[in-house]
Order: structure tokens, then C-alpha cells, then sequence
């Protein structure tokens, strides 16, 4: 299981470094060829930003570290290695209820953007928008994982 | 104000407290705050993907975090600090001057002040503390200090957020950050005068005259890059957001052909460390949006306005509590959820007093970027010390006087506008 978790981080993590790389060449494309050619591309901005929205949810989901969010610790830090824990499942516990709530709503109003296709590229936006319910199914399953580990780490008190 | 944002500021401040990530705890928020009001819980994520997939301006943030990173595998910053050394290493403090200098010249090529800290600061702590010349702390607290320049000075991406949120021109506010980044310079390389005098550090044996112009001409591609940005977005040749892909570019192809420093493997790992930082960004960002929908449906901001509404025969006055209310809010928030949240609740009021929008963007950046060095929540603090693994009560025992210092200069920009809005001014804004 670890062994899976581990490859497909990797997969993930070289998938979002080359869609940033597209992101970086097409931009340079672009000034260039308006440069010499006088000529430039809409569809690439759209492109960009598709991509550029992916990087971002598809890192979220798989390859984002505690340590890489935006997070206070502060607070969280004045107290014992046991409390520290329970909050850390407390907060997993109420991302991991809320993710599931949201699923269904979500799911609702991205299968509906069938129908709107983007300004530029003329693609449904469920399908640009589709990496959200990765990011969310994710959320779940690590959350919930997450906390699995936590409790049993606290059952065996290898926290104190 | 209802009951349900009263329940969402609850939940927020609870969920943010015990560790939750920032963008997850909005998120998380929002969806709540969203079935306690009755409206459809959906809208969070609409606001959230709709903020990222229209908002064309945000793609320089992961631009610029590749060029950042990019020139930090590669080693531009090496051939920098080979320069500044031979110019200002000759003074007593000289490391710490060469620091300062080093971090101007890098903040007019990276638009990060994490970039600039992760990567000026591997190189140039090893060498201040080396031989014991200088505590870790004080190589630490001014590496800290120096960083604060780098969103100050164009390209930025701080500055590029209070674009998206104010409607303030871009290019006059990069332009407007010039001056008061080379001032906070000069006020910290003052500061470092006199701590090395009274400290007494050592004096570095000084580089030959001789060597100046080799070292010269070693670090002159790299020194050319901020004109270049500057050349092409007044120009009119690119973007902001183009320019941060022709600064990537610039160091890509300087980094492989110049310098021949930068091998395949290092530059996919400068790639999926900018993917990383750049997700992580992006979601505080698009989070930080969502939670503006929320406050524009629950009309804060006019409410704050009339509640202002009688300070506005001392629009001085306004500035100075807004800013240390800023002051205060950096110690605990990040600098992006400042801006993108805490800052479009004032615009109202900003409009009111006629206070202009391009010298309030500048000073609000300086603020939140003095935020970033202030104890206990100071983002660059926390990277020193999970990069350089310097105990962290020690960075903070050398910080107060580079703090005192960077408040000193925000002070001085809010009394003289014009050293903000000079530059813009004869560039040709009309504020």
C-alpha cells in the first residue's frame, strides 16, 4: 500500500512539473513569436490556465506536504505531543466530514458546466473543472487515513 | 452582519488555531457558512475554480517561482555574491553589507521573499559563521531583514495580489517600489554599520582591486536581468506575467550556456519544487478569494466605511492605526491572506480619503513583508530555521534592531509620499 502511495506521488509530482513546464514554454512561445512574428495565440492563455489549475489541484491532492501549506503552528506547538495529536485528528476529522458533505453538491454543479463550453478552446467546463472532485475524493482518503494512524498511534501510546 | 458569518469567523479562527492548513480551513469555512445562510454549498467551490481559471494575472506566481528556483540550482546567486563581496566586503560588517546588497540585486530578479531567503541564505549563513565570525543569530536576523526588499522591488508577487484586488495599475506600482526598496536597503546596511562597529566583527581581507572588473563581467549577465523585466514591461514588449516567463527563460538560458551550472537533474528538481510552492500558493490565493465573496455578499466593507466614515478629516491618522493594525495582523496571518482579504475591506475607505491607491499598495507590501520577520508567525523565520536549522530563539534575539529599522523606513514612506510616487510620477502617473 505505502509502496503505491509512494509511486504515484512520484507519478504526480513529474506530471505537474512537466504541465508547468508547458505553462512556462507556451508563455515564452508567445512573446517570441509576437516579437519576431507579429503574431500571437489566444487559445494558449486558456491553455495556460487549464493546465495552471491542474497543477494546482493535482498537487493539493497528491503531492502537497503538511509542511508545504500555509499553516499556523505557533498555537499549536505550546502543547504536548498527545494534545498536538488530537488536534491534528480533530482537524482532519472536520476536513474528512466536510469533504463528504460537499461531494455531492459539487458533483452537481460541475456535471451541469457540461453544457458551458469554455470561451476560447470550446472544451465542456466539467472537464477543466472535473480535478476539484480529485482534489476532494483525495481529501477524503488521506484525511481519513490520516486519522486511522493517528488513533492507532494514540491506542498504542507511542504518543505521549 | 448575520448569524451565519459569526459562525464562519468561528469556525475560521478554531480551524486555523489547531494547525489546519489556511486555504483548507477557508474552504472548510465557507462551505458551512454557506448551508448556514441557506445558499448553495457549491458556490465555495464555483468562487474557488472560477478565481483561479479567470484570473490571468495569477499565472506570474508560478512563473516567477520558477525563475526564483531556477536561479537558485543553477549558481547565478554564487556569481552574485562573488560580486558583491569584491564591492562592499571590504567594510567592517562586510558579510553583512554583501548580504543586503546581494538581496537587492536578487529581489530585482525573483518575486518571492521565501525564494530569496531559501536561496541567498544557503549560501551566504556557511559564510558568515564560518570562523565563528559572526553568531548564527545575527547571520540569521539580517539574512531575514534583507529578504523583507525582495517583494518590494520588481518583479513581485505579493504586489502582483494587491493588483488583483485594488485595480491599481501594475506597472506604476512595480515602478513605485523601486525607491523604497533601495531605501529599506540602505537604512539596513546603516543598521549593520553600526551593530558591527559596536559587535566589533571582523574586517574580510579586502578582494584586489584588480579582480573587480573579472568578477565584474562574471556576474554581468545575471545584473542584466532586472532591466531587462523592467525594459520589456515598460516597453511595452510583454506582460507582467510575460515578464516573469522571460526572467525564468533568461535564467534557464544563462544558467545552461553562461555559466554551464545547471544539469537536467537539478533543473527538474528546481521544477517540482516550483510546482509544490506554486500549488500551495495558488490555493491560499484561490481560497483567499472565496472568502472575498463572502465578504462583499455580507457588504463588510461599506459597513467598515461608515463606520470610518468621521476619520476622514485626518486621513494620516487612518493610515498609521490601519498600519499597525496590518503590523499587529502580520505577527499571526500570512502576507497573502492580508492582502487578498484584510486589505479590499479598506479600499472603500482608501477611495474615501483619497488616499492614492499605487502608494497604499506599496506601503501595505512593505507592512505585510515586515510581518514576515516578526516573531511569533514570521514565515521567513520558520524557513531559516527549517533550512539552516538555527535554533530559532536566537534569530529572534538579533531581529529587534533590523525590525526597529524596516518599521523606521514604513515610517517614513507613510509621512513622504513622494518617495513612493516619484519614480511612477515621472513615468507619467497622474496620482
Amino acid at each position: 500500500m505505502k509502496k503505491i502511495i509512494s509511486l504515484i506521488e512520484v507519478a504526480v509530482s513529474a506530471i505537474v512539473s512537466i504541465m508547468l513546464l508547458i505553462i512556462f514554454s507556451i508563455f515564452c512561445i508567445n512573446v517570441i513569436s509576437r516579437y519576431i512574428f507579429s503574431t500571437s495565440f489566444g487559445w494558449t492563455i486558456e491553455f495556460s490556465l487549464i493546465l495552471w489549475l491542474w497543477v494546482i489541484f493535482l498537487s493539493a491532492s497528491f503531492t502537497l506536504k503538511d509542511s508545504d501549506h500555509v499553516s499556523l503552528n505557533s498555537f499549536v506547538n505550546i502543547f504536548p505531543e498527545k494534545i498536538k495529536a488530537i488536534f491534528k485528528a480533530i482537524s482532519l476529522l472536520i476536513l474528512c466530514i466536510s469533504a463528504i458533505f460537499m461531494i455531492e453538491p459539487v458533483w452537481d454543479y460541475i456535471d451541469f458546466l457540461l453544457i458551458r463550453p469554455s470561451d476560447i478552446l470550446g472544451i465542456p467546463m466539467k472537464y477543466i473543472f472535473i480535478v476539484y472532485m480529485i482534489f476532494l475524493a483525495s481529501l477524503i482518503i488521506k484525511s481519513g487515513f490520516s486519522i486511522f494512524e493517528i488513533l492507532i498511534r494514540l491506542k498504542n501510546k507511542k504518543i505521549t | 452582519m448575520s448569524t451565519a458569518i459569526l459562525i464562519f469567523f468561528v469556525l475560521l479562527i478554531l480551524l486555523v488555531l489547531i494547525g489546519t492548513p489556511v486555504s483548507f480551513s477557508i474552504i472548510v469555512s465557507t462551505t458551512i457558512y454557506l448551508f448556514a445562510s441557506g445558499q448553495d454549498p457549491s458556490i465555495a467551490a464555483e468562487q474557488l475554480l472560477n478565481a483561479i481559471f479567470s484570473n490571468y494575472l495569477l499565472l506570474a506566481v508560478p512563473l516567477f517561482i520558477m525563475s526564483a528556483n531556477i536561479m537558485n540550482v543553477s549558481n547565478i546567486t554564487d556569481k552574485l555574491l562573488q560580486f558583491c563581496l569584491s564591492v562592499v566586503g571590504r567594510f567592517r560588517g562586510g558579510l553583512g553589507h554583501v548580504n543586503v546588497v546581494l538581496s537587492l540585486i536578487f529581489s530585482g530578479m525573483s518575486g518571492s521573499a521565501i525564494a530569496d531567503v531559501a536561496g541567498i541564505g544557503k549560501i551566504i549563513i556557511p559564510m558568515m559563521t564560518a570562523n565563528n565570525k559572526y553568531t548564527r543569530g545575527y547571520a540569521a536576523a539580517i539574512t531575514a531583514a534583507s529578504a523583507t526588499i525582495g517583494p518590494i522591488i520588481p518583479p513581485s508577487i505579493p504586489i502582483v495580489l494587491y493588483a488583483l484586488v485594488s485595480n491599481a495599475s501594475i506597472g506604476y506600482l512595480f515602478l513605485a517600489g523601486i525607491i523604497p526598496g533601495i531605501f529599506m536597503g540602505i537604512l539596513l546596511m546603516i543598521a549593520n554599520a553600526y551593530l558591527a562597529k559596536k559587535k566589533e566583527f571582523p574586517i574580510e581581507s579586502p578582494v584586489p582591486l584588480r579582480e573587480i572588473p573579472k568578477r565584474t563581467i562574471h556576474a554581468f549577465p545575471s545584473l542584466l536581468l532586472p532591466f531587462i523585466l523592467l525594459y520589456g514591461i515598460y516597453g511595452g514588449v510583454m506582460t507582467p506575467t510575460e515578464a516573469a516567463a522571460v526572467a525564468a527563460l533568461y535564467a534557464l538560458l544563462i544558467a545552461k550556456f553562461f555559466y554551464r551550472s545547471l544539469s537536467l537533474k537539478g533543473f527538474y528538481q528546481a521544477m517540482n519544487d516550483s510546482a509544490r510552492s506554486s500549488a500551495s500558493a495558488g490555493l491560499i490565493v484561490g481560497s483567499a478569494l472565496i472568502m472575498n465573496y463572502i465578504i462583499v455578499t455580507e457588504n463588510i466593507p461599506s459597513a467598515i466605511s461608515s463606520l470610518l466614515e468621521n476619520v476622514s478629516e485626518y486621513p494620516i491618522l487612518f493610515l498609521l492605526s490601519l498600519n499597525l493594525l496590518v503590523l499587529l495582523l502580520g505577527c499571526v496571518l500570512d502576507a497573502t491572506v492580508i492582502i487578498l482579504v484584510i486589505v479590499p475591506l479598506f479600499l472603500p475607505t482608501i477611495a474615501l480619503l483619497g488616499i492614492d491607491p499605487v502608494y497604499f499598495g506599496v506601503i501595505i507590501v512593505v507592512n505585510c513583508m515586515i510581518g514576515l520577520i516578526t516573531p511569533p508567525y514570521g514565515v521567513i523565520i520558520l524557513v531559516i530555521q527549517a533550512v539552516m536549522k538555527i535554533p530559532i530563539n536566537e534569530i529572534i534575539r538579533e531581529i529587534w534592531p533590523f525590525l526597529f529599522t524596516l518599521i523606521l523606513s514604513l515610517i517614513v514612506m507613510i509621512i513622504y509620499p513622494d518617495l513612493v510616487l516619484w519614480l511612477p510620477r515621472v513615468f507619467g502617473y497622474e496620482g
